[in-house]
């Protein structure tokens, strides 16, 4: 196939599945509607969203080194920071690689071309994936490389940091291949173990680098600890031994160099071969057909309770809903790593710990009316038909929400508690306040959210949410109603006297009475 | 409650997608008891007429009555007479057949005993019992719509909209659904369908309106209609000529001579 079509599909693809979620919003439809030629307005418009996340992550990435160099002595160090930008490429670059996955499968774009003659649908995927998705990777580690290189005066840090980057790119595709194409397999019925096994093997993985980059301390004792050879081949840790160690000497560069190409080498060997298993599914994987199951009877319940087990039952067999549900507790539970494992007495050390622990959970978990209104889908349709108002359908999911938060929140006060053994009330007021400040995010997110969506929408997806801006607004705007509370309950005892001279207790119950308060609020005002 | 002598009525209603303008200015009323065809060339606006019966979309201007019931005020009243089978049939791919359909049970509160019995009879007539306990998202495109006709139909509306309907249905299937319908409304019932199959339309319906470009071009009973379509009296034949679509013979000839 000539190269040109594979490229010109590529983006055709990419600009599908960001078109098929815009093209219900009223802002772009105005667009359009004054737009001369709306293809190439279409195009430029999609390329504007990608300009956009890229230059989103070139300023994190910038920003989170350029912010340690100004810290100096009390930052982390460069072989950390390295170590940082490629885990979170590496982050990056599987979500992307497997939401670019998930919604082609579902918004059936590959269709068209498995079944026109185009010889190699499979590279068209993977060249849509490289420009388009793990292109970005690029924007996350070359920036912040840059301004460690010219600090470091280090030129050869920027070119391995693009060899690296250029090796977890193509990488990941060949993982995303693998994980998602496991999923196309039709299913008639549903195995309960599926899920369970999903979630347990995304937890390690994911559970694993999170605790890496949680204690940061962990790879510069690690490192010299093991061996050198060891130390230059482990990969993901072994990116910031080689980088550092360049400049060192001659026999660590050529050392070096020799493993990246190496990587690359392998990792362009395996992209390659994924993309023959994955046009091998293409072809044939999507007619796989499971066995059929014996018929069951289903009761009827309450609408409520009707709506609720249907939210239930699409969260637990939907894969990327149920990895996405499950993420505030792998990112929080790594903050309840020092505490647990921490040989010291209780102390207020692991009390703020702990509250930072269930921030993180929560703001995390603000996500979840995207998740649940994403998982909708082209179900919005039908919600239309139904003779329901839309607050009965999303009252479920914010049900749903907090529950799951609740889930999440609970047991791990307990392992906190357990753990300190004393001061029950700051953990009960604890949590009695953020549990009040979670339910006001999640009627405050569901009403912002929806309003969000057209009223002719036959499907929601990300996009529909204003893609990564809008869910970095979404986030920002969480942290915001978290961090409020806290900040005028220290204020209040700041100049407010406290009895007994407990201020930190104070400071609890002063946030959780305006997280009450908010929640009070919020049913007034979203409810 | 008597049933109205209208169970649609249809007064100068627009609505339009962006500047794109899918209906301008319809009139319509639809009698109690009718099979009602909506037909008109792709993208004329007949799905956009059944999703404002349906209540599914507002009018931008303009009144749209259902069973006496204002679909602006009165939505979810109107969404509890209605059932609305939509072109391309949206349901929760990952339930089964079942859970789906019960879904939909409890919120039109239908009743265990009911429900059971309404699904054993119209799944055993669509001929869809195996695939009850499977996924929608595994169903073939026409077990998939026999589900959605299914789920439109559990809660004995008063008045049914279909889309396109027929899409995807096996020959046994179409001639049962069709004897169903006509049996419902023979019983009261007001149906209204859209298609593309003039045939059906002809079969099927008492009274028909031809939409075209957003417009109404004419309403009227079936008969009457043929008639316009002069010796060869055929529904066809008068679309063609409502909709100035005439002269089609030579197409064909053209199209063969560009690939010669």
């Amino acid at each position: 196939m000539k190269r040109s079509l594979t490229s010109e599909l590529a983006s055709r693809i990419m600009i599908e599945q960001r078109y098929t979620a815009m093209k219900d919003l009223a802002a772009f439809r105005r667009r359009m509607g004054h737009a001369e030629d709306r293809s190439r307005h279409i195009a430029r418009f999609v390329m504007a969203n990608y300009a956009a996340g890229a230059m989103t992550f070139s300023m994190v990435s910038a920003f989170l080194v350029a912010w340690n160099s100004a810290v100096g002595g009390t930052g982390t160090s460069p072989q950390n920071l390295i170590f940082i930008l490629f885990v979170y490429s590496l982050l990056i670059n599987l979500y992307n690689g497997f939401y670019m996955m998930s919604s082609v499968r579902r918004e059936k774009l590959v269709e068209p071309l498995v079944y026109s003659p185009v010889p190699d649908p499979e590279k068209v995927l993977f060249w849509c994936y490289i420009l388009y998705y793990g292109s970005l990777a690029f924007f996350v580690t070359v920036p912040g490389t840059v301004i460690l290189a010219l600090e470091l005066n280090s030129p050869l840090l920027i070119v391995a940091s693009v060899l690296w980057t250029a090796v977890i790119v193509l990488l990941t595709w060949p993982v995303t291949v693998f994980l998602t194409t496991r999923s196309w397999r039709i299913k008639k019925t549903y195995r309960t173990l599926d899920p369970v096994v999903r979630i347990i093997s995304f937890a390690i993985t994911l559970g694993g680098l999170e605790v890496m980059l949680y204690t940061p301390q962990l790879i510069p004792n690690l490192l010299p600890s093991v061996n050198f050879l060891t130390s230059i081949i482990a990969f993901p840790f072994n990116i910031p031994y080689i980088m550092e160690n360049l400049s060192r000497s001659t026999t660590d560069l050529l050392a070096g160099f020799a493993v990246t190409l190496g990587y690359l080498g392998f990792s362009f060997l395996a992209a390659s071969s994924s993309g023959k298993y994955l046009g091998r599914k293409l072809v044939s994987g999507m007619a796989e057909v499971s066995g059929p199951r014996a018929g069951r009877v289903v009761t009827q319940e309450p609408i409520p309770s009707a709506l609720e087990r249907k939210d239930r039952k699409i969260l637990i067999r939907d894969s990327q809903v149920s990895v996405l549900m499950v993420i505030p507790v792998i990112v929080a539970v790594p903050t309840l790593f020092p505490v647990l494992v921490s040989s010291q007495p209780a102390s207020s050390n692991s009390i703020g710990i702990y509250y930072l622990m269930l921030s993180i959970t929560a703001i995390c978990a603000s996500f979840y009316p995207a998740i649940l209104l994403i998982a909708e889908s082209r179900s919005f349709e039908l919600w239309r038909q139904l003779p329901l108002e839309t607050e009965t359908m999303l009252s479920s999911k914010k049900r749903l929400s907090i529950k799951m938060f609740a889930l999440f929140a609970i047991p791990m006060t307990i392992l906190a508690l357990l753990r300190n053994g004393s001061q029950w009330e700051y953990y009960v007021s604890v949590l009695t306040g953020l549990l009040a400040g979670y339910t006001f995010l999640m009627y405050r997110n569901y009403s912002h959210l929806f309003s969000r969506i057209p009223e002719e929408a036959d499907r929601v997806n990300m996009e529909t949410f204003g893609g990564t801006i809008g869910l970095l607004t979404l986030f920002t705007m969480s942290i915001f109603f978290l961090v409020v509370p806290v900040i005028l309950g220290t204020l209040a005892t700041e100049i407010i006297p406290v009895p007994g001279g407990d201020r930190l207790l104070a400071n609890s119950f002063v946030d959780a009475g305006i997280n009450i308060a908010l929640m009070i609020w919020g049913f007034a005002r979203y409810g | 409650m008597s049933k109205p002598y209208h169970s649609v009525e249809v007064s100068n209603v627009s609505k339009s997608y962006g500047d794109v303008v899918a209906l301008s200015h319809a009139t319509l009323k639809i009698g109690t008891g009718q099979i009602f065809g909506v037909i008109g060339p792709n993208g004329s606006g007949k799905s956009t007429m059944l999703k404002l019966i349906a209540s599914v979309l507002q009018p931008d201007s303009g009144d749209v009555r259902v069973l006496g019931l204002d679909c602006r005020t009165d939505y979810l009243e109107v969404r509890k007479a209605v059932g609305f089978v939509p072109e391309d049939s949206v349901m929760y791919q990952s339930l089964t057949s079942r859970e789906f359909l019960s879904l939909i049970s409890s919120i039109y509160d239908i009743g265990d005993d009911t429900f059971n019995k309404r699904l054993e009879a119209l799944s055993q007539a669509l001929d869809c019992t195996s695939v009850l306990d499977e996924l929608i998202g595994s169903l073939s495109f026409g077990n998939k719509q026999k589900i959605s006709i299914i789920s439109a139909l559990i809660h004995d509306p008063e008045l049914i909209v279909l889309d396109e309907p027929t899409k995807g249905l096996d020959p046994r299937s179409f001639r049962i659904f069709k004897d169903m319908l006509a049996m419902m409304a023979s019983n009261g019932k007001t149906i209204i369908l859209s298609t593309h199959v003039m045939e059906i339309a002809e079969e099927l319906c008492q009274r028909v309106c031809i939409i075209y470009k957003g417009e109404i071009l004419a309403e009227d009973a079936v008969s009457a209609l043929l008639s316009r379509g002069g010796a060869r009296r055929s529904l066809e034949r008068a679309f063609l000529d409502l909709t100035g679509e005439s002269g089609l013979e030579n197409i064909p000839q053209r199209v063969w001579e560009a690939f010669r």
